[in-house]
């Protein structure tokens, strides 16, 4: 029997590769030893959508002359099919999104000043303009007030922002996390609450404005939440992102993981600490064997990446300095994918998705080709595939 | 889950336990909190319990506290399940779970809940006379704070089936570890994974011989020092009756997870020989025949499969649906994180609510058309059949059915050899 | 009236004494309280037996000091005791003078079993010789100047924060007043005395008395550690040195120091090397400390007075007053360098004195057995009806309500910010209900300068579980609130 392929890490880089192998028909296992950063963001892809302060609008335009970037050699097709794969397999996951732009989205941050995403879960504002809009605040959601954010809103985009303010609801304590809250308003009674308080308070908002809510929208319930409020108030209704616990990225992990689940992947938890012949090592005497091994650790916060007391970079996984993460690849059966890459950096240029992205695709291709394996493409899953390379 | 995790440090191995302070165990990464809550976002009964504070207050915070020489608990601390699921999803490696027994441990109780959680942190007495739970009257259980679910256990009998005369078999001898769930109230279990495990070819011994407990139930009630000892004492018994088996095999994914995990790193205990959960034996060990044979028998109606909490950190998820698709049967994971049972917690009366609001919420997640659950501890099993009313049982006990069905009766155990 | 040059603890320990005579004295700082050496210490209250070899004078000041401050402000002193502690390295030979100068200055020893103390500090490592107790304690220094600012306005005098002193008027060689550029822009203030307790920048005032006196600068650096590591404070039994203290304050602990000289005051700002020398000092100690998970390290500036370097090269904590008329420089103007933290009260004391001298007034208070103001500490009303902002340090949004200034003021008025997450969650949040009273702006302005010195404590401890949580902060930044400023 052949040994499933592994891959250590389990956050969106691991989880989109783990995924591609299901669908090629590959036996993976995720090993990690954290639940990774999902839950830390909401969820939406950047695709390069700022430049140090700058922010950009047309991520194609920029990889058109991107140079010394690891993705540089992509294609505009090649982006375009890896997009629509990951759309797809959020779609077979049950987790729906906006339709693929031709450029980036205009969202909003959880600060409330203007953002650019590319793959954007439908729960979250997403426009192709920036348009004026209505945020809605809950007293004692100390991260979003939203007439604070109206203000930022406003003074970026020169846009009319109004402020839709409601109580906190019974019960609510200076404790609650947004997964609190969101537990709350996906409970009948929170749902039947937030109805109520919305209508009360809604008359003095312009009509047409799209109601933008904390992301708090409730966990599994958001899209009947969300559609409940467009029905009973006849306007459009998301959410803008908010600090961890992040309901967008907590959504999708969920959502995802029972997807791979049930594609067959299987969820291995433990620490691994190194790298052999035959797969990897683990809880530090054990072995787990693998056909080949994909290195989906990211960075300094996943875990893969380590700074030790002297300032050198660590490679956790390898426990080795780190000449550029590359190295660890060069007999070709352990590839990287994710957060970890040389070279780029998500906080500054706002591809931390797009690199998760083309990552993933390439490790998974270059593992396929070099076992020899031919992708078995199922067409009953909806025909997504592993993007050809050109 | 793990020991020096994600850093610098995994480079130079460390041990969760290092010094003691005043007895107490002290562990590494307790102050290594990045604040991120991404252990929240993991916690079952925070969305479930309103009142519980979350891991990230009740471990880390309130820890920080406790180390300033402020020694009083936060408010429904107890409420927590000790599933560690919230460790288990930690970036940095902070014994949240643990940390959070130690609060538990401070706690001040009742005199009759003293008594009734001395009585259920021992579960090996309990599994010595396991008629006497039900003998008792249920007033008095409520009197000593126990919930209903205690009074609905009831004993499940050994399968009706000649076990091969002698223990001598071509593959060696195995340990089965009977935990003491399965040695009051589920000998159907053991009897069928160690019909099984004959059938695969092993000579398979019940270890540990008399009655103990590997400190599970004791340490997630906040008594991490009773824990310490009945762990040792488990260690000793099993140094004595498993010291020449191959490997252990567990049926119960918590006892497995606190042998290989716990037991090393927090309670100063190792096993004596290596320790392997029930499905992953199966898995690997099982003779292709025995699958092929289960494939070829009658189709079987689509189960649901409910990996319990302490099973998903220990060792993850995804061996039941592999063992299922080894066996021919159509198979989907239970979307639950954990049921509510976790141990004895749903058996006390102050935790009745909280248990039955995630056990329900894991009943409504059967896919509709199930036919039985497969679980791999029994008082989850218990716990998911009251809350769905689907049968549930054991991997084990689903998987010597099959087998019966299939090769029609003990006749052809001998027709394997 | 009296004008005190420096909010620090002497400054504000001299104005709290003349108010009490019912001398009218304004306090002016150039920053905000305590943004000098006074909010850079180690937050020790000594009980003397640190310098009980080398400076005796100053072991007996802080020995009768730290039992002062017990009384006259207990909210401000955490009496947690400390032991001195010997490893097999250390001689025993300096221990037998220690003792003896402990003997000499009053202070109480009390010898520790070894195995006792490894109990109660289990952070301690196996090489322990030998372990004595002593009366040292743990100093909240901001509690205490915010309490005495307090007292001082109550009593009628004036504390400028942000208001600098930049020129001494005379009068026929006498103070006649200050000139001052403040928030409001430039005044002049006029008033018959004025007192330098400018700490290290107390040279450069002295300039403006027309008499300068030298002084020796030397910066401290000190690592804060996320948890209370040990229960008391922990000194080694050696020669003063570097890394020789671990102080236990509130919820974290504070090593330290070194000392390397620098050449002006405003060289603020722990460095790398001296961060990493204190590692290893520390592990001689605490073999554990490698996995502690680290916070930020601070450096303060020690101004030592020259005059009082001893034979063996040991430049004594012990204090001076300076009255420059009597050197020939302005009458009325008055210098008080050197001392401790644990000493200020002393120090104000004699400096009072030599200004009532000056101004022919006699004392009628005894600081000695005055109450200080103190408010109670931060922290204490955490559960309030308004939201937690800071998860850490447990501040609500109605207690940060509750304090004056800038969102950096209130941070040393409640430690919001200051915990393990750094202000990777709170800053926003807290910047977020400023913006509802100063607007969105001005709000943003402050969380950068918040944020900007929450960062420089963590460039030089950069490692380990300290460089994920600004791998976190730095997400939630860029991409979670979506700033933007231009970064290096
Ligand atoms: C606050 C925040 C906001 C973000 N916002 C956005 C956004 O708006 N848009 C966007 O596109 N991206 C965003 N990102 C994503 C980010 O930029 C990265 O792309 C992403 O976090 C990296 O994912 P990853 O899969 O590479 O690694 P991670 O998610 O860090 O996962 C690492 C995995 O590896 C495991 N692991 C590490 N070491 C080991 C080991 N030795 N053994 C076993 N397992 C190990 C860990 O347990 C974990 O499961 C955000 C990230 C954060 C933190
Ligand atoms: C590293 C280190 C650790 C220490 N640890 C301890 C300890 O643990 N225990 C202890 O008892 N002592 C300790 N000390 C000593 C103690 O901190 C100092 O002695 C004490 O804080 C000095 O207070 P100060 O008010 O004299 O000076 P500062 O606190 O420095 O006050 C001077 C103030 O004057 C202001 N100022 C300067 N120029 C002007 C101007 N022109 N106009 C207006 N304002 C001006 C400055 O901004 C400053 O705030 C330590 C010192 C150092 C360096
Ligand atoms: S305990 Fe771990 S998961 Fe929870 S907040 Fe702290 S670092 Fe994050
Ligand atoms: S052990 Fe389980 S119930 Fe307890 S805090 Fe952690 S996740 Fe929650």
């Amino acid at each position: 029997m052949t040994p499933p392929v592994l891959v250590i890490g389990r956050g969106p880089a691991g989880m989109l590769a783990a995924s591609l192998f299901c669908l090629a028909g590959v036996a993976v296992d995720l090993v990690a030893d954290g639940a990774g950063t999902l839950p830390l963001w909401s969820g939406a892809w950047h695709f390069r959508s700022y430049d140090g302060a700058r922010l950009l609008d047309d991520p194609w335009q920029w990889w058109a002359d991107a140079e010394g970037h690891p993705y540089a050699a992509w294609s505009s097709q090649q982006w375009r099919e890896g997009w629509q794969t990951l759309s797809q397999v959020w779609r077979l996951a049950g987790i729906p999104t906006h339709p693929l732009p031709s450029r980036n989205w205009w969202t909003v941050s959880a600060a409330g000043t203007p953002d650019r995403a590319f793959l954007v879960p439908a729960w979250q504002y997403a426009v192709p303009a920036a348009e004026p809009v209505c945020l809605v605040g809950f007293e004692g959601l100390a991260d979003s007030l939203a007439d604070v954010q109206a203000v930022r809103y406003s003074r970026r985009c020169n846009l009319r922002a109004e402020v839709l303010a409601l109580p906190s609801p019974p019960g609510w304590d200076g404790t609650w996390s947004t997964v609190r809250w969101a537990s709350y308003l996906e409970s009948e009674p929170g749902g039947a609450w937030l109805l109520e308080e919305l209508t009360r308070r809604l008359a003095g908002v312009s009509d047409e404005l799209p109601l933008l809510f904390p992301q708090v929208m409730g966990i599994r319930r958001v899209a009947d939440i969300l559609g409940a409020i467009t029905r009973s108030t006849g306007r459009r209704a998301y959410e803008v992102p908010a600090p961890p616990p992040a309901l967008g990225g907590i959504r999708i992990q969920e959502q995802w993981t029972r997807w791979l689940l049930r594609n067959g992947a299987r969820f291995r938890s433990g620490h691994v600490d190194g790298i052999t012949e035959d797969g990897v090592t683990w809880h530090h005497t054990q072995s787990l064997n693998g056909a080949a091994v994909v290195n989906a650790t990211g960075g300094v916060l996943g875990g893969g990446l380590a700074i030790r007391r002297d300032g050198s970079l660590w490679e956790t996984v390898a426990a080795r300095r780190l000449g550029g993460s590359s190295a660890l690849g060069q007999d070709g059966r352990v590839v990287t994918a994710g957060r970890q890459l040389p070279g780029c950096d998500p906080d500054r240029h706002g591809d931390g998705g797009a690199v998760n992205l083309a990552s993933a695709v390439e490790a998974v291709r270059g593992t396929l080709q070099r076992l020899g394996w031919q992708p078995a493409r199922s067409a009953g899953e909806g025909g997504v595939g592993i993007v050809e390379s050109h | 889950m793990r020991a020096g995790s994600g850093s610098w440090k995994a480079i130079e191995p460390v041990r969760k336990t290092q010094v003691r302070e005043g007895g107490q165990a002290m562990w590494s990464d307790t102050d290594s909190c990045l604040k991120c809550s991404i252990c929240v976002a993991a916690c079952p009964v925070y969305r479930a319990d309103p009142e519980f504070l979350g891991p990230k207050a009740l471990g880390p915070d309130w820890y920080r506290l406790f180390q300033q020489g402020d020694t009083r608990p936060f408010a429904h601390v107890d409420d927590c399940t000790f599933c560690q699921l919230c460790e288990a999803a930690c970036p940095a490696g902070v014994p949240v779970a643990h940390l959070i027994a130690l609060q538990k441990s401070l706690v001040k109780r009742p005199f009759r809940m003293r008594v009734r959680d001395s009585v259920l942190t021992r579960p090996h007495w309990v599994a010595r006379v396991p008629g006497a739970l039900g003998l008792a009257p249920p007033a008095l259980g409520r009197a000593l704070g126990l919930s209903a679910s205690a009074w609905r256990v009831r004993r499940r009998r050994r399968p009706r089936f000649d076990p091969l005369a002698a223990a001598v078999s071509a593959r060696g001898t195995v340990g089965l570890f009977v935990d003491c769930f399965s040695r009051g109230y589920d000998r159907e279990a053991v009897g069928a994974a160690r019909a099984l495990l004959e059938v695969w070819g092993f000579g398979v011994r019940e270890v540990p011989g008399q009655s103990l407990c590997c400190g599970a139930a004791a340490y997630a009630s906040g008594r991490p020092a009773q824990a310490g000892s009945m762990a040792k004492q488990m260690a000793a018994g099993l140094a004595r009756d498993a010291q020449h088996l191959q490997w252990l095999v567990t049926l119960n994914a918590t006892c497995d997870g606190t042998l290989r995990d716990e037991w090393p790193r927090f309670l100063d205990a190792v096993p004596v020989v290596p320790v392997r959960a029930f499905d992953d034996v199966a898995a690997e060990e099982a003779p292709e025949a025995f699958w092929r044979r289960l494939r070829a028998g009658a189709p079987h109606p689509p189960v649901a499969l409910h990996t319990t909490c302490r099973g998903k950190v220990a060792r993850g998820e995804g061996g039941l649906s592999r063992l299922a698709a080894l066996a021919g049967i159509a198979a989907e994971p239970l979307d639950a994180a954990c049921c509510g049972a976790a141990g004895s917690y749903a058996f006390k009366r102050e935790h009745a609510a909280i248990a039955q609001k995630m056990g329900r919420k894991a009943g409504q997640a059967m896919p509709a058309g199930t036919g039985g659950l497969w679980v791999d501890s029994g008082t989850c099993a218990v716990h998911l059949e009251e809350m769905s009313g689907v049968r549930a049982r054991h991997p084990a006990v689903w998987l010597w059915e099959a087998w019966q069905q299939a090769a029609h009766g003990p006749a052809t155990l001998r027709e394997r050899e | 009236m009296v004008v005190v040059v420096g909010g620090g603890a002497t400054g504000l320990g001299v104005a709290w004494d003349l108010v009490q005579q019912g001398v009218p004295v304004t306090v002016v700082e150039q920053g905000d309280l305590g943004q000098g050496t006074s909010g850079r210490f180690h937050g020790l209250l000594h009980s003397g037996a640190r310098y009980a070899v080398e400076d005796p004078g100053t072991a007996r000041d802080c020995w009768t000091e730290n039992q002062i401050l017990r009384r006259i402000a207990p909210g401000a002193v955490e009496a947690t005791g400390g032991y001195f502690v010997a490893t097999a390295g250390d001689a025993e030979e300096y221990e037998e003078r220690w003792l003896l100068g402990c003997q000499t200055a009053g202070i109480p020893v009390r010898p520790v079993p070894v195995a006792e103390a490894r109990q109660r500090v289990p952070a301690l490592g196996g090489g322990v010789r030998r372990v004595y107790g002593v009366p040292d304690g743990v100093l909240e220094g901001f509690s205490l100047l915010l309490g005495l600012a307090k007292g001082i306005v109550a009593q009628g005098g004036a504390v400028w924060p942000r208001t600098r002193l930049t020129r001494v008027a005379s009068r026929a060689g006498s103070v006649s007043g200050v000139e001052l550029d403040g928030a409001g822009g430039r005044r002049t203030l006029a008033c018959s005395a004025v007192v330098n307790a400018a700490g290290p920048w107390a040279g450069e005032v002295s300039t403006r008395f027309e008499d300068p006196i030298a002084l020796r600068l030397a910066s401290g650096t000190m690592l804060v550690f996320a948890h209370r590591q040990v229960p008391l404070v922990i000194n080694r039994l050696a020669p003063p040195g570097d890394g020789d203290i671990l102080v236990p304050h509130r919820h974290v602990s504070i090593f330290g120091t070194t000392d390397v000289p620098v050449a002006h005051a405003g060289a603020l700002g722990a460095t790398v090397s001296e961060v990493q020398r204190l590692m290893e000092l520390g592990g001689e100690l605490y073999p554990g400390i490698e996995q502690w998970r680290v916070l930020r390290a601070f450096a303060g500036i020690r101004p030592l007075f020259d005059g009082g370097i001893s034979a063996e090269g040991w430049v004594s904590r012990e204090f001076a007053v300076i009255d420059h008329g009597r050197r020939g420089g302005m009458a009325g103007a008055f210098s008080v360098v050197g001392g401790k933290w644990t000493t200020y009260r002393k120090m104000a004391q004699e400096t009072a004195n030599a200004v009532m001298g000056y101004l022919g007034i006699r004392r009628t208070a005894d600081t000695a057995t005055l109450r200080v103001p103190l408010d109670p500490g931060p922290g204490s009303a955490d559960s309030d009806a308004t939201p937690l902002i800071c998860e850490c340090e447990r501040v609500s949004a109605a207690a940060l309500a509750r304090q004056n200034g800038s969102l950096s003021e209130r941070r040393v008025a409640t430690w919001f910010g200051m915990g393990p997450c750094q202000g990777t969650f709170c800053g926003d949040r807290a910047a977020q209900s400023r913006a509802r009273v100063v607007g969105v702006e001005a709000a943003e302005q402050e969380l950068a300068a918040f944020r900007a010195e929450r960062a420089k404590g963590m460039v030089a401890v950069r490692w380990g579980r300290n460089a994920q949580q600004e791998a976190l902060q730095q997400a939630i930044r860029w991409q979670t609130l979506g700033e933007r400023e231009e970064r290096p």
